[in-house]
């Protein structure tokens, strides 16, 4: 990373300053507001100014992102190293305006206008009564705004020179699913924000008991936004990333799982202290605990941190230390405030009855903390250990035992009645439900071991067993305990559901979610895939049931290619589709998905080679230097030796053993053919995009000719019941909707 | 609630923690940026990053298997073998970070990644 100089304000930034100087001031103002305030007397002037300061700072923010957003859209604005680096206006007008939250700048720049917009919401509803809390909100405003100041979104390139252009969004992000999740993940994270603020101010107050009620809708608000907004990585991630999963256990995801799987806990908590009045001061412990995930996951992801995982080097933003202070600053402020007021929060009325649904749920809210756990130190032992990595099998590991615990639960706990009053017509006692449900288990278990010890290649359980050893037995044994308790909690939810009115099923929409998801995880990562490899026109390969073969490639755009795969079998022909696209980043593949109810057919192309080589030229102490590459079967190599990226041509070196070398030039359109061998450029790579020093530059040159086909190896997978991952997907942020609207009603009537 | 969920449940969540330190220990593939340590690790799973050495590359069709060689800083080189497609950018590549187990002389990589440009959200 670059050096930074000094911050100073500039005509590009001086709407951040301003916004910066109006939060510092709001924050001052709620804060003797709130010291001095007593009672329901005039209104002090204070009060005026903090508010006129708090508009004013969220007009500033508005104003700078529509500074940005403006500049994106003009399209000459490439002065501007945010914009060069992330936009071009050769993009659609959707990919330029997601262009503005494609890096980490206009990323915060978003976070703020939303974390101020839902401030307005605050304001309004509780200005009079709490302005220690509005003094809290501007503190984060405040953050964000001298995050900002330190690394201004909108610094100038250093290297510009007049015409140059920007690269445009990375092809991969050019997905509609992409160019909404970041807004719907910073939407959750602000509003996942205001339970702490509830919190602290009832540890000021002295009062845990009241908060519970009217924090509620923001945590499940805030609750939804974030499953939305993970499940549309994930769907990004399978129909983008080619590599067919959904979740990678990479630290940018699980710095956002942390936050979701913690404020689960929440919602389920409050839900308890509104019914029970019981887990007061746990859900202080863990709104604070969200609040403190999320700072975590801004830091993780916006710091730059994790840009440079996967080499090692922690290139560092300058506004590191504000990054990495606030929220030690805000841990301390929480901590001290829980200690001087444990005595008013820490009293729970009754103890807890093992049969009781509230006894259910804690349980709930204790593996869900050890979840989060798991993956907390999972991800920060990999982003902070500049020693080892982590084998993503760590979470797998993890998470499935935790996973079977929670099924479990959310099987039994439809089943069990607040307070633990027993169903009078049953009179079924607690001993007989757990028991009966670990029976259930147990002998799911059972039966599932034995099954793929006795008989490995059984058909039934086919698809849990790659292969015969021991090990994989074993795992095969406790996936279907898994399966078993996921099928029970299906069951059990479903069962309970029927005959309730919709708007009461929300909990039981979201858990059967839970389970069908579970179950789509189960079937889809026990589905197989192959390998195949393919020349175009040549013989057809066999892949789950289909003869496939590469029938076409065509150039569609100035920079996308269209690989034409045919699928032939089960009774019909399927055209496979492949987009290949070709930017300055580099070459993308992007998978063709065919999905039904049962399976998906997953083809993702892992190279199209054959007819392509590259030879490249990089950057030494004094000048270029080509390395040639051999022409693959022949004794023949190809340099490059010169390159004009303006007018995309390149001039090549043709040289067979003892001969003199041949120099030729190629651009698009106008091939050369030598020795019998056609020569068709393709296209500059390059590896060193971002700034002006191209390290490597290649040139991508197609081969026709004796022995040269175009082939293509392909991966071909199949994914059974992708579809009840995604309904699972579907229905968990679903419940949460019903449940809000449910609350809704009941407030309005 | 009776003494004894209380136990039962610490107990619970002590054998997790113990489960929890046994899994990172054994998830864990340390980086290494020296060709001795690799050469030393034991057929234990490591990370290693190092240049590319072009002129010794090659690639098998028919097998997918990738064939290169990497340098260390001090100049030594370990050979890798890599079972999978090349990938598209290896060509263009300086860079590579290797994840595998070190045995029979070379380092048989089952992750492969190369120091590309990439914005922070969009690299896999």
């Amino acid at each position: 990373m670059k050096p930074h100089s000094f911050p100073t304000i500039t005509s590009d930034n001086f709407t951040i300053w301003l916004g910066l100087a109006c939060a510092i001031c709001a924050f001052i103002g709620y804060l003797i507001l709130g010291f001095v305030r007593r009672g329901d007397g005039p209104e002090p002037a204070i009060a005026g100014f903090a508010r006129v300061c708090y508009y004013a700072c969220l007009a500033s923010i508005a104003a700078a992102c529509l500074y940005l957003l403006q500049s994106i859209l003009s399209g000459n604005r490439f002065d501007i190293a945010y914009i060069y680096e992330n936009s071009s206006p050769r993009d659609s007008l959707l990919y330029q305006i997601s262009s503005f939250w494609a890096g980490q700048g206009g990323s915060l720049l978003l976070w703020a206008l939303m974390g101020g917009l839902i401030g307005v919401l605050l304001l309004k509803k509780l200005e009079r009564t709490s302005p220690l809390l509005m003094s809290f909100w501007c503190s984060i405003q405040c953050f964000f705004l001298v995050v900002m100041v330190v690394d201004d979104p909108v610094r100038k390139l250093a290297e510009f020179q007049a015409g140059m252009m920007g690269a445009g969004l990375n092809p991969l992000l050019k997905n509609p699913w992409m160019a909404i999740h970041p807004p719907v993940i910073f939407l959750g994270y602000a509003l996942l924000i205001v339970p702490a603020a509830f919190a602290l101010q009832a540890l000021i107050d002295g009062d845990a008991s009241r908060w519970a009620r009217r924090c509620l809708p923001w945590a499940l608000g805030g609750w939804i936004a974030m499953t939305i907004g993970l499940v549309l990585g994930m769907v990004w991630s399978y129909e983008v990333l080619g590599w067919g999963g959904y979740w990678g256990w990479d630290p940018v995801e699980n710095a956002s799982l942390v936050p979701w799987l913690i404020s689960t806990a929440l919602v389920h908590g409050l839900v308890l202290q509104r019914v029970r009045s019981r887990m007061a001061l746990w859900n202080v412990v863990l709104a604070f605990l969200t609040f403190l995930a999320v700072m975590y996951a801004t830091l993780l992801t916006r710091s730059g941190i994790l840009s440079a995982v996967s080499v090692h080097s922690f290139g560092r933003t300058p506004a590191f230390g504000w990054l990495i202070g606030f929220p030690i600053a805000y841990g301390v402020l929480c901590t001290g405030l829980l200690i001087a007021r444990w005595k008013a929060v820490s009293a729970d009325a009754e103890p807890l009855m093992a049969r009781s649904r509230e006894f259910a749920l804690s349980l709930g809210l204790i593996v869900l903390s050890l979840f989060a756990m798991v993956v907390l130190l999972g991800t920060t032992f990999t982003t902070f250990n500049a020693k080892s990595g982590l084998d993503a099998k760590f979470y797998t590991h993890m998470s499935i035992p935790l996973a079977i615990a929670m099924l479990v639960l959310l099987a039994l706990s439809p089943t069990m009645k607040w307070g633990g009053a027993t169903s009078s017509a049953k009179g079924s006692s607690p001993l007989r439900k757990w028991g009966g449900a670990l029976a259930i288990v147990a002998g799911l278990a059972l039966v599932g071991g034995t099954v793929s010890v006795v008989s490995p290649n059984t058909r039934l359980f086919g698809w849990l067993l790659s292969e015969g050893s021991a090990g994989s037995r074993i795992a095969a044994g406790v996936m279907l305990l898994l399966l078993g308790s996921a099928v029970v909690a299906l069951l059990s939810n479903i069962k309970h559901m029927a005959g309730l009115s919709l708007m009461r099923s929300g909990a039981y929409v979201s858990h059967i979610g839970v389970a069908l998801l579970v179950l789509g995880v189960i079937f889809s990562t026990a589905g197989r895939s192959k390998v195949i490899d393919l020349t175009m026109g040549g013989p057809s390969t066999e892949a789950f049931g289909y003869r496939f073969s590469y029938e076409s490639r065509k150039r569609v755009s100035s920079d996308a290619e269209r690989i034409g795969l045919v699928a032939r079998g089960r009774g019909r022909k399927l055209d496979v589709p492949l987009r290949v696209v070709g930017s300055d980043r580099g070459t993308t593949f992007f998978p063709y998905i065919e999905s039904n109810a049962v399976r998906d057919l997953y083809v993702a192309p892992d190279k199209i080679m054959g007819d392509t080589i590259t030879p490249t030229l990089s950057m030494a102490e004094n000048g270029w230097v080509s390395h040639p590459v051999t022409i693959p079967g022949t004794p023949a190599t190809l340099a490059l030796v010169g390159m004009q990226v303006e007018s995309q041509l390149a001039t090549l070196s043709y040289q067979r053993p003892g001969l003199a070398p041949v120099k030729f030039d190629v651009s698009e359109g106008h091939p050369k053919t030598i020795d019998g061998y056609t020569f068709i450029f393709k296209g500059f790579v390059s590896n060193g995009a971002k700034n002006m020093m191209r390290v490597t530059a290649g040139a991508e040159i197609g081969i026709r000719g004796q022995g040269f086909n175009e082939t293509a190896a392909v991966r071909v997978a199949e994914k059974p019941f992708m579809s009840l991952l995604w309904l699972g997907a579907l229905l968990i942020p679903g419940g949460g909707v019903l449940a809000m609207i449910r609350r809704r009603r009941e407030k309005a009537a | 609630m009776s003494k004894w969920m209380y136990v039962l449940g610490i107990v619970l969540i002590a054998g997790f923690a113990v489960l929890m330190a046994l899994e990172m220990k054994s998830a864990a593939t340390p980086y290494m940026t020296k060709v001795q340590d690799v050469t030393e690790s034991g057929g234990s799973s490591i990370q290693f990053k190092g240049a590319i050495v072009r002129s010794k590359t090659s690639y098998d069709r028919a097998t997918h298997e990738l064939r290169f060689t990497l340098r260390d800083d001090a100049g030594k080189t370990l050979d890798v073998r890599y079972d999978g497609p090349k990938p598209g950018n290896f060509d263009t590549a300086d860079v590579a970070v290797v994840r595998g187990v070190y045995s029979e002389d070379r380092l048989r990589a089952s992750q492969l990644s190369l120091k590309c440009p990439s914005k922070y959200e969009g690299q896999k």
